[in-house]
């Protein structure tokens, strides 16, 4: 049967490439924030039209398969699980769109609070990166811990808001800090379908579904 | 609900060679149970063991209790032609015999002595119905059977082992050596028959057997592998070898 | 461009030549055997007896006319006075003789009175058609008794002139032609049938035993190799082994010698293997997947054998019983030691008679042999044994397997 294996390890390829661009994706927004590098911005919004054919072409090669060569038991979960990845990954790709939105339509950030935003994105680009190679390696074991990396995401976010709380509502400043608002929470959400892949990898190897809240 | 057969450490031998190796199994009532697993792994020989249809063949040894509402079938005192009355079967190649359909129909009836024409007309007709072959034959019953298609000869096979009103049918590889269509109709069929018999069937598309049974077996150089839900079978399987066999890994 | 190969060449044409042979040789059987034979075919050859019977009758006395209501053919010449039409013809042997062509329903000649002393004496008998007449003996203007026909060497026209120029007649001396195969025929059926009667249900049932029972019995290749054994001894041996082992049987029935019984009860022996043979080829030939259909529907071993197979079968059984018959109708050396070569126009079971074949030894086995005869009767044989190879071919192709 050597077609399938052909056409799983595509199917699987497919997915990485998908992955590796929303990866470049973030990263560049990153960059672009440490900047406020507006070129760099436009290219990500380019970014995501090639992730949204990205997925499209996921769905497509899935039915393909499906159709023509009825995979049961760990090749359907392959399927299945590629699938449900390639709708967080796009989701994530929207959220680096959304943010080079923020920074195209804004005044650059201030340092201070670029180095809180930085510390958050470096955990979400080193989250993002182990859960690929785990989807990649087929890694039970890091499906399980990384969740945590999640955690650690949320909790630096949380400290961000605390933070923020601080700050004087009537210094004009504050304004300015309004939008790390709304991309701490496009990192928040990034990170938690970051964390949806790690469910699907764990769907895919044992056939069981975990929540990890 | 309680179990049609209880196999337990089930061994049969052709002459010094082992064809089934310590089979132990329940198989429920009113459910399709599929055998599946390669070529000569005794999936077909184990299903001739329940009605006893082994005993046809020369060298064959038997050890170990199959046990068919509360009687050991494998102890030499039972009427092995009155179990064949209440285990029926149906085989791959359809084989009806060169008479009319009616007769066809009717054959097991006679040979247990039943001569009214009325109960024979009836029983005709009710089988030819479950075997949802009756309106293409109603008119031309005493038609030589021969003139029928391939899927409409098998199920005129299944219409004479119904007539027997059996407890259990057996089928071995039934839809084999028939086209999709007719394949599909049997199916269909099937799930109607599942209500008022416990079905068995030995197929070697595990497609099929993915499609149509409530309960699946995996046999393997005359062993079970593993043996469960059909859905959970085919989902997660236990064991790798199910797995690699299912997936088309070898074949 | 064609190559000569000589030595293909040489080959062919020894092929064509050989085979041109075989052929020249059959045919030529064929044209001597429908020559000789075919005059002496005719419808009378089945239904007379061989034997002639000689017949000497006394005329009644007539006073009438009988007027023809047919017209004759040119060669018979009638007698309006006693109601007989004679002609010239030949017999067998081709001398001539005068028969008798027509005899007037009212005429004399329907109420002779049988003078043979023994048996038959005064007995009625009729004047037919195909009689052979050697002498009417008729009452002169003097009232003396003189005799007319052939005895004088008269033929019919001047035979019926003489009768006709009398009175009177007073006795007629008459011939039954003979030559004919009705004794034969009667006796080859009775032979038939007992050989039948015993061979086909033993046969048929060992055949069934062999197959079904004992299928995997030690001894079954054993069985069946005795039995291929004895297909291939030559038929005098059984005749022999006919008169030495089965006659006791006979004389237990009260035969006295040869009789039609003890032949059908050899002939049974001989055509066992062919029956047995034949049966458990057209056995082997039903599927197994009716054998194992039947049994799971809760079928016994004998309801499975006699409501499936052997209808199954029935062809191949048919078969076996046409080629019986055709050895039958040509056996000839285990018949002339059992059944005996002496040819008997009213056949009784316990008496020899001769069936087909075993006349033609016989007519050509006397003082004067008599090929006409003898060769019409081969061909009689050779038609009988055609029909039977076609109806085999034809039942062999029709019930060609529809499974």
């Amino acid at each position: 049967m050597v077609k399938i294996n052909l056409e799983l390890s595509l199917f699987k390829e497919n997915i990485l490439l998908m992955s590796s661009r929303v990866y470049k994706m973030h990263e560049d927004a990153l960059k672009a924030l440490k900047t406020s590098d507006k070129d760099l911005a436009l290219s990500i919004i380019e970014s995501d039209e090639y992730v949204n054919n990205d997925e499209e072409s996921v769905n497509r090669r899935a039915l393909e398969v499906l159709a023509l060569l009825a995979p049961v038991a760990s090749d359907l979960r392959i399927i299945i699980a590629g699938i449900k990845i390639a709708t967080d990954l796009e989701r994530m790709g929207d959220y680096a769109k959304n943010i080079a939105r923020f920074i195209l339509k804004n005044d650059p950030v201030l340092d201070e609070q670029m180095i809180l935003i930085e510390e958050i994105y470096h955990v979400y680009l080193d989250f993002l990166n182990k859960v690929m190679e785990a989807f990649e390696n087929n890694d039970l074991d890091a499906a399980f811990a990384l969740p945590k990396m999640d955690e650690e995401i949320d909790l630096l976010i949380k400290n961000l808001f605390f933070k923020l709380e601080e700050v004087e509502l009537n210094d004009p400043n504050t304004i300015r800090l309004i939008p790390l608002v709304g991309m701490a929470r496009n990192i928040e959400r990034a990170g938690d379908h970051t964390k949806n892949i790690c469910e699907q990898i764990i769907y895919e190897t044992t056939g069981q579904y975990y929540d990890f809240g | 609900m309680e179990n049609s057969f209880s196999i337990n450490n089930l061994n049969l031998f052709y002459g010094d060679k082992q064809a089934l190796k310590n089979i132990s199994m329940d198989i429920s009532r009113y459910e399709v149970t599929a055998f599946i697993g390669p070529s000569g792994c005794g999936k077909s020989t184990l299903l001739r063991c329940l009605n006893r249809m082994n005993d046809l063949i020369p060298n064959v040894r038997i050890e170990g209790d199959i046990v068919f509402d509360q009687e050991n079938i494998n102890k030499d005192k039972i009427d092995v032609v009155q179990l064949r009355t209440r285990v029926g079967m149906v085989f791959q190649k359809p084989n009806p015999f060169p008479m009319s359909i009616y007769e066809n129909v009717v054959y097991g009836l006679r040979c247990q002595n039943i001569k009214d024409k009325n109960v024979l007309n009836k029983v005709c007709e009710n089988s030819l119905r479950k075997a949802a072959l009756w309106d293409e034959v109603k008119d031309r019953l005493n038609d030589n059977a021969y003139g029928l298609s391939g899927g409409q000869q098998q199920r005129l096979c299944i219409a004479r082992a119904i007539a027997m009103e059996p407890e259990v049918i057996l089928m071995d590889e039934p839809t084999s050596a028939l086209d999709p269509i007719a394949t599909a109709k049997i199916e269909e069929l099937i799930q109607e028959l599942k209500k008022d018999y416990t079905i068995i069937i030995v197929t070697h598309s595990m497609h099929q057997a993915a499609r149509i049974s409530d309960k699946t077996a995996f046999f393997l150089m005359g062993e079970v592998i593993e043996m469960g839900e059909t859905r959970n079978l085919f989902h997660v399987p236990k064991d790798k070898r199910t797995e690699d066999y299912i997936t088309g890994r070898f074949g | 461009m064609r190559k000569f190969n000589i030595k293909d060449l040489i080959l062919d044409g020894i092929t064509y030549l050989f085979s041109s042979v075989s052929l020249i040789l059959l045919v030529i059987i064929f044209i001597f055997i429908f020559q000789k034979g075919f005059s002496s075919l005719n419808l009378e050859l089945f239904t007379s007896p061989y034997w002639s019977e000689n017949y000497y009758a006394s005329i009644p006395a007539s006073n009438n006319t009988y007027l023809l209501k047919s017209t004759l053919d040119s060669n018979e010449y009638y007698s309006e006075k006693f109601g007989i039409a004679l002609k010239d013809d030949f017999n067998a042997r081709n001398e001539a003789i005068v028969v008798i062509s027509y005899v007037h329903p009212d005429s004399p000649f329907n109420e002779l009175t049988n003078s043979t002393s023994g048996a038959n004496e005064g007995q009625i008998i009729t004047a037919q058609e195909g009689m052979i007449v050697n002498k009417i003996s008729y009452i002169n203007s003097n009232g003396v008794t003189r005799s007319a026909g052939p005895v004088i060497k008269q033929m019919a026209e001047d035979t019926i002139n003489t009768i006709e120029k009398s009175d009177q007649l007073d006795s007629v001396f008459l011939q039954t032609q003979g030559g004919g195969i009705f004794g034969s025929l009667i006796a080859t059926i009775m032979l038939i049938l007992i050989s039948l009667l015993i061979s086909l249900p033993i046969g048929i049932m060992t055949a069934i035993y062999l197959n079904e029972y004992a299928k995997y019995n030690r001894f079954t290749p054993w069985i069946r190799s005795s039995i291929e054994l004895l297909t291939g001894v030559p038929s005098i041996v059984f005749g022999l082994m006919g008169v030495l082992v089965l006659f006791p049987i006979t004389s237990v029935f009260g035969a006295s010698g040869t009789s039609i019984l003890l032949g059908g009860l050899t002939l049974s022996i001989i055509l066992l293997p062919v029956i047995i043979r034949t049966t458990e080829e057209s056995l082997k030939v039903v599927p197994d997947s009716f054998r194992e259909a039947s049994h799971s529907l809760g079928a016994n071993h004998s309801q499975t054998i006699f409501k499936i197979i052997i209808p199954a079968a029935l062809p191949g059984i048919l078969t076996a019983t046409i080629l019986s018959i055709g050895r039958i109708i040509g056996e000839s050396a285990a018949l002339i030691y059992t059944m005996g070569t002496y040819i008997s126009d009213k056949p009784e079971l316990l008496k020899g008679a001769t069936s087909l074949a075993v006349q033609i030894w016989s007519i050509m086995n006397g003082d004067q042999p008599n090929f006409g005869l003898a060769s019409a009767i081969s061909i009689i044989i050779l038609v009988m044994v055609l029909v039977m190879n076609i109806g085999v071919k034809v039942l062999t192709r029709s019930k060609v397997k529809k499974w």
